[in-house]
């Protein structure tokens, strides 16, 4: 028996362009923490498939012949609550996150097809959106620049180093051996993070600081 | 298309029955009121009695074969457009209606049956005066066609100018958005060749070799032009054309317009849920026209605000009330704009949204700047 195997994440993996989709399929099928459960070039034919076949996270192109993956992954999120979001795109379009419907706003992800991204790390935010985490692309993010005046331009250089890397999907633990400190002293960060946002802490103050990075800072 | 016909000849029926109506109203009274006159001037010893008439009679007798002239003319239902058969119809009605009033005439004692032969030329004189009065009442008939066919006319061409204008805007976003999409794929990937094979050459460079040394420099000058011209021209041209997030909502347009106002300027967006959630993604209610009006609108705002009004500030509100009105506004905190400066591209702006029931103007701003406010109907 496979007792030891570890608990797998079905994904859905839709995108019009079939050498791109081959190539995820290819790449994610081998890992063993994946399976490729749906593989659609389109809109409805993914609205199908996965109707019949429920996935954990659906891997979305955001252009798609038949429609957007925006509107996809709206549709989704409503037929099934508990499905992750991963959108990918090869133009910047990170601000689709911004202004979600209230039902579904939860579980997003957003990684840019340009960005040079590692199995590895593709894997782990596929987990990230499964658990119900935001994962931004860390090239998008190491370009992004703060706006003059602004809340996110009053934070230190380690509080936005900090708020970077939440926003890449790292827990705090993550983030405190990434940056070779103390768990507590991430935590510490994050709360005078909430405090210059002006954001109240609680369940949803990790993602709305994550949104208001999105929201302050220009990508070149 | 049956019945607009039907309502067509019943209106043309109607229009030649009062323009007949009111003819042999006053053709009626007026010879009863002559003969009156006569009456009481002079009596013509030779016909005796004949003037001694009392008027309602002879009105009675006028105006009642006026009214089934009238009546007969309205109420046939024959078609007015069928020439033949409807002005066999109407003279059979005058027929009729002079027979009607020559025998009314014998009845009240108008004629006695001596003076028969006066009676018969009064029929005669009867039936031209009919046939000239529905004559007069066929011509008002006519000239109200017309000017109802004229009417028509206009309006369905407002009809097809308007849907000739929505096809044309459909059309337009579709080209616009296949040149970008060429641009962003063939041209970005011939440039992306382009660098590839520069560098091909540059790394196939003896090294050290002191002829190459200027060609290498001059090589990855060209190189680097490539490079950006695939980066920031290439983006900003297909921008332009056909600008991001168009595909996606509103919303999405908007923010992805703003974001690429330089970092050095202050921006604040607030969209409110009435917006958001009026243009939910799943949903797409918004149309693409109007995405792409509410982008053109921002960067006017913008451009404006940064190039007359030197401002550093901008702040934008979008928002919709219950009947779907769309209010955008734009505040900066620069100079404003003098109430004499003509914005060309403003006017443009104002003609496009005005076709589609919107408007757009300056006022003083909450930021001691110029303040844009459009609506936009939904």
């Amino acid at each position: 028996m496979t007792a030891t195997h570890p608990p797998q994440t079905r994904i859905a993996v839709v995108e019009d362009q079939a050498l791109f989709r081959d190539m995820i399929v290819t790449t994610l099928g081998k890992r063993p923490e994946i399976e490729v459960v749906v593989e659609a070039e389109g809109a409805s034919q993914a609205r199908q498939l996965i109707a019949a076949a429920p996935v954990d996270v659906a891997v979305l192109d955001v252009d798609l012949a038949d429609g957007n993956g925006l509107a996809l992954g709206v549709q989704l999120r409503r037929a099934d609550p508990e499905i992750g979001i991963l959108l990918f795109s090869s133009q910047d379009v990170m601000e689709v996150l911004l202004d979600l419907p209230p039902d579904v706003r939860r579980g997003w992800s957003y990684l840019s097809k340009s960005s040079a991204l590692s199995t590895h790390s593709l894997v782990e935010a596929i987990q990230a959106t499964a658990a119900g985490n935001t994962v931004l692309d860390p090239e998008l993010l190491h370009k992004a620049t703060p706006r003059e005046g602004s809340a996110v331009g009053r934070l230190s250089e380690r509080q936005y180093e900090v708020l970077r890397l939440v926003a890449q999907g790292y827990a705090n633990a993550a983030v405190a051996e990434r940056l070779g400190i103390a768990v507590r002293s991430v935590e510490a960060h994050l709360g005078m993070i909430y405090a210059t946002l002006d954001i109240p802490q609680g369940n949803n103050a990790r993602v709305t600081a994550v949104l208001q990075l999105i929201e302050e800072t220009t990508r070149g | 298309m049956g019945d607009t016909k039907d309502l067509e000849a019943v209106r043309y029926r109607k229009a030649a029955a009062w323009g007949a109506l009111v003819l042999l109203v006053v053709f009626g009274t007026g010879a009863a009121l002559q003969s009156e006159i006569f009456q009481v001037a002079r009596g013509l010893p030779d016909y005796g009695d004949i003037y001694d008439v009392p008027l309602w009679a002879r009105l009675v007798a006028n105006l009642a074969a006026a009214a089934l002239i009238c009546l007969g003319v309205w109420l046939l239902p024959v078609n007015p457009l069928r020439r033949a058969i409807w002005l066999t119809a109407i003279l059979g009605a005058v027929t009729v209606a002079v027979l009607v009033r020559c025998a009314l005439q014998l009845a009240l004692g108008v004629y006695s049956v001596s003076l028969i032969d006066i009676a018969l030329v009064d029929v005669g004189v009867g039936l031209l005066v009919g046939v000239f009065s529905l004559v007069g009442g066929v011509v008002l008939a006519e000239a109200l066609k017309r000017v109802r066919a004229q009417e028509r006319e206009a309006s369905s061409q407002a009809v097809r100018a308007s849907a000739a204008l929505d096809a044309l805007q459909v059309e337009e976003l579709r080209v616009r958005r296949d040149v970008a999409e060429g641009l962003h794929g063939t041209v970005q990937q011939h440039l992306v060749l382009l660098g590839a094979s520069v560098r091909g050459v540059i790394s196939d460079l003896p090294i050290g070799a002191k002829v190459a040394q200027e060609d290498l420099r001059r090589l990855t000058e060209i190189q680097n032009k490539v490079d950006e011209i695939r980066e920031y021209d290439v983006r900003e041209m297909s921008q332009l054309l056909y600008p991001e997030g168009i595909d996606l909502g509103l919303t999405q347009a908007v923010r992805m317009m703003l974001r690429r106002v330089p970092s050095s300027i202050r921006v604040q967006t607030h969209i409110d849920e009435t917006v958001s959630q009026y243009d939910d993604p799943e949903f797409g209610r918004v149309a693409q026209t109007v995405r792409l009006l509410a982008v053109r609108l921002l960067e006017e705002a913008v451009s404006n605000a940064l190039r007359h009004g030197n401002a550093s500030r901008i702040d934008v509100v979008l928002r919709m009330n219950d009947d779907q009105v769309l209010t955008i506004l734009v505040d900066d905190d620069g100079t404003g704009v003098s109430a004499h400066t003509v914005l060309s591209g403003l006017e443009r702006l104002r003609e496009r949204l005005s076709r589609i029931g919107g408007h757009i103007h300056l006022e003083p701003g909450a930021l001691n700047g110029a303040r844009l406010v459009a609506t936009i109907p939904l």
